[in-house]
């Protein structure tokens, strides 16, 4: 199953605007905002075999679930109170490429940098965000489950 | 984080609850939680035909429901537990027809338009009906994962609420009782079980299946008893109550045979991909302790044949998981610079203080510094849990239908057995 959805919202959960006075302004993505999912599940029942004893060579089901899903997004926060609202909420503004010099690959198991900082200003007292919420994408993820049963039928069909 | 605390809230003031109904047919087409047929009978010309005779009996336990079809030829059968069904109908001057295969699933209404034909010799007319058909009587998209389905998919830890994650309007948002559908937000989808309210009061999502929270093994509905598993969206206003869709479980019931099956599943880190990124303050990455097992069986079977039948199925966990976090402790160092602050104002320690900290903490927890995140957890949890479900049915006679359940779990938390929930319907 393959789903592209775009939702937006003005709070996708409790959070408080950057100013009570203008509570449109918070309108954006969704913290949910999950562009792209594919979803798909296999189930294969395994040909079964003559040779060998029939309760261990027939019955057995091969299933797999696999889920791909792309980034969730996520807002960058301008720690404090910068803009002096009172509201503890506020965001920077976007002055350049937030992955500028930027690399994800992960090296010796640590932690990656996924934004460069300095591509976000904060702004002054009353001076409010121009980056929206939830602007940035996030991290892709990929799910693959894979099981293997095998059922076997005692008495009569 | 709030929502796991909350979720255990939300279980200890889910208590039980009994409901009981005796069902009526109706003419109204109405959505329903189990599924239906519904029909049009016409003479050979197309003319509908009123006040036929429509029976639909019930291939696995014989229960025989009836109707009449109305002045526009119609007929409908409203909440019908769900397999397979043979329908006849009967009218004077016509020839008795028979139709079978008739699949009734879950959500959703399957659809028959039958022709009489006029009587010439005494016969019957025999019909199988269509593998698929086209429901044009409700404006419901009812999404429906058979039995096949429910049990072979890889679920993790046996969670029937993550196959939410392969119906249509799911879009990638939260797994399990948290999914998003259609847009809405993940507490905005109504959790049924065979129609009754499955819905935690505190955070609004389901309240059977949320997991354990620190070691408090979670309520865990056997899967062995999941006959179907359905997601209508575009639902009528009678499935109503929540805009993102209506989530319902089918139970298996007992029927006229004998049926049976037993379960058991292991989880072992041993089996894991190692984590991509080391644990705090180390450069190689550690695999957490994680491991499940689950065992269970069902059974269905009659006690009076064609009459009255019963279905168990019982399911248990236990688990040993391992989450390692860094975390915030009231250190030795924490508690002599509290005191020391309590000291420069002459402020008395307050003995319950004193005691609640000497008592509730082990001392190798309380070595850290005077620092938040100050204390490695291991984070190892283990629990169990004892899952029960009993399901009874009984027919009185063609328009009178019993049908109680009750769902049990027991787990050992605080020496108390808790009872979440028993519906009868």
């Amino acid at each position: 199953m393959y789903t592209f959805a775009h939702t937006l919202d003005y709070d996708s959960f409790t959070a408080l605007p950057q100013n009570s006075f203008d509570p449109e302004a918070e309108y954006g993505n969704s913290d949910f905002d999950a562009r792209q999912n594919f979803t798909a599940y296999l189930l294969y029942a395994l040909p079964g075999s003559s040779h060998g004893p029939r309760y261990l060579t027939n019955g057995w089901k091969l299933s797999s679930l696999l889920s791909f899903r792309s980034g969730l997004p996520f807002t960058v926060d301008a720690y404090g109170d910068p803009s002096g609202t009172g509201e503890n909420t506020d965001r920077p503004s976007l002055s350049g490429n937030p992955y500028q010099g930027i690399s994800h690959s992960v090296i010796d198991h640590q932690p990656v940098q996924w934004i460069n900082p300095n591509s976000f200003t904060i702004n002054g007292y009353w001076l409010l965000f121009t980056s929206t919420r939830d602007s940035v994408p996030g991290a892709h993820t990929t799910g693959v489950y894979l099981q293997d049963i095998s059922s076997l039928h005692i008495g009569p069909k | 984080m709030s929502f796991e605390r909350a979720g255990f809230c939300g279980r200890r003031l889910f208590l039980a609850f009994v409901i009981a109904l005796v069902q009526v047919s109706g003419y109204a087409v109405a959505q329903t939680f189990r599924g239906g047929i519904h029909g049009t009978i016409q003479d050979p010309s197309g003319a509908l035909l009123r006040g036929a005779e429509v029976k639909a009996e019930d291939d696995g336990t014989a229960q025989i429901y009836s109707t009449v079809t109305t002045s526009a030829g119609e007929f409908t059968f409203q909440d019908l537990p769900v397999g397979s069904y043979t329908v006849s109908v009967k009218l004077a001057g016509f020839e008795p027809l028979r139709v079978s295969q008739v699949k009734v699933q879950a959500g959703s209404i399957h659809n028959l338009l039958e022709k009489l034909a006029v009587a010439s010799v005494s016969s019957v007319v025999d019909v199988t009906a269509a593998t698929v058909s086209l429901d044009t009587t409700t404006t419901v998209q009812a999404d429906v994962l058979s039995t096949n389905t429910v049990q072979t998919v890889p679920l993790n830890g046996r969670d029937f609420t993550q196959l939410l994650t392969v119906t249509p309007g799911y879009a990638g948002y939260g797994v399990g009782f948290l999914s998003a559908i259609n847009g809405a937000q993940a507490t905005q989808t109504n959790w049924q079980i065979e129609g009754a309210d499955n819905n935690d009061e505190w955070i609004n999502t389901s309240a059977v299946n949320q997991g354990g929270v620190y070691g408090i093994p979670g309520v865990l509905l056997p899967l062995d008893a999941v006959d179907e598993f359905s997601l209508v969206t575009q639902g009528n206003a009678e499935a109503g109550r929540n805009p993102g869709g209506t989530v319902n479980l089918v139970l298996k019931s007992g029927t006229n045979s004998l049926h049976g099956s037993a379960c058991y599943y292991n989880r072992n880190e041993a089996l894991a991909a190692s984590p991509v990124f080391a644990a705090n303050g180390s450069t190689s990455p550690k695999k957490n302790e994680l491991r499940n097992q689950q065992y269970g069986f069902s059974a269905g079977a009659p006690i009076l044949k064609d009459k009255t039948f019963f279905f168990f199925s019982f399911e248990h966990q236990s688990f040993d998981i391992g989450n390692p976090t860094l975390v915030t402790e009231p250190s030795q160092a924490y508690q002599q610079a509290a005191l020391a602050v309590l000291t420069q104002y002459n402020v008395p320690v307050n003995p319950v203080s004193e005691s609640l900290l000497s008592g509730l903490w082990p001392a190798s927890a309380l070595t850290g510094l005077a620092q938040p995140d100050n204390y490695f957890n291991p984070g190892t949890e283990n629990g169990y849990s004892n899952n029960g479900i009993l399901k009874l049915d009984h027919a009185f006679n063609d328009t009178n239908h019993l049908s109680l359940r009750a769902f049990v779990h027991l787990c050992p938390y605080s020496g108390l057995r808790q009872l979440h929930g028993a519906a009868a319907k």
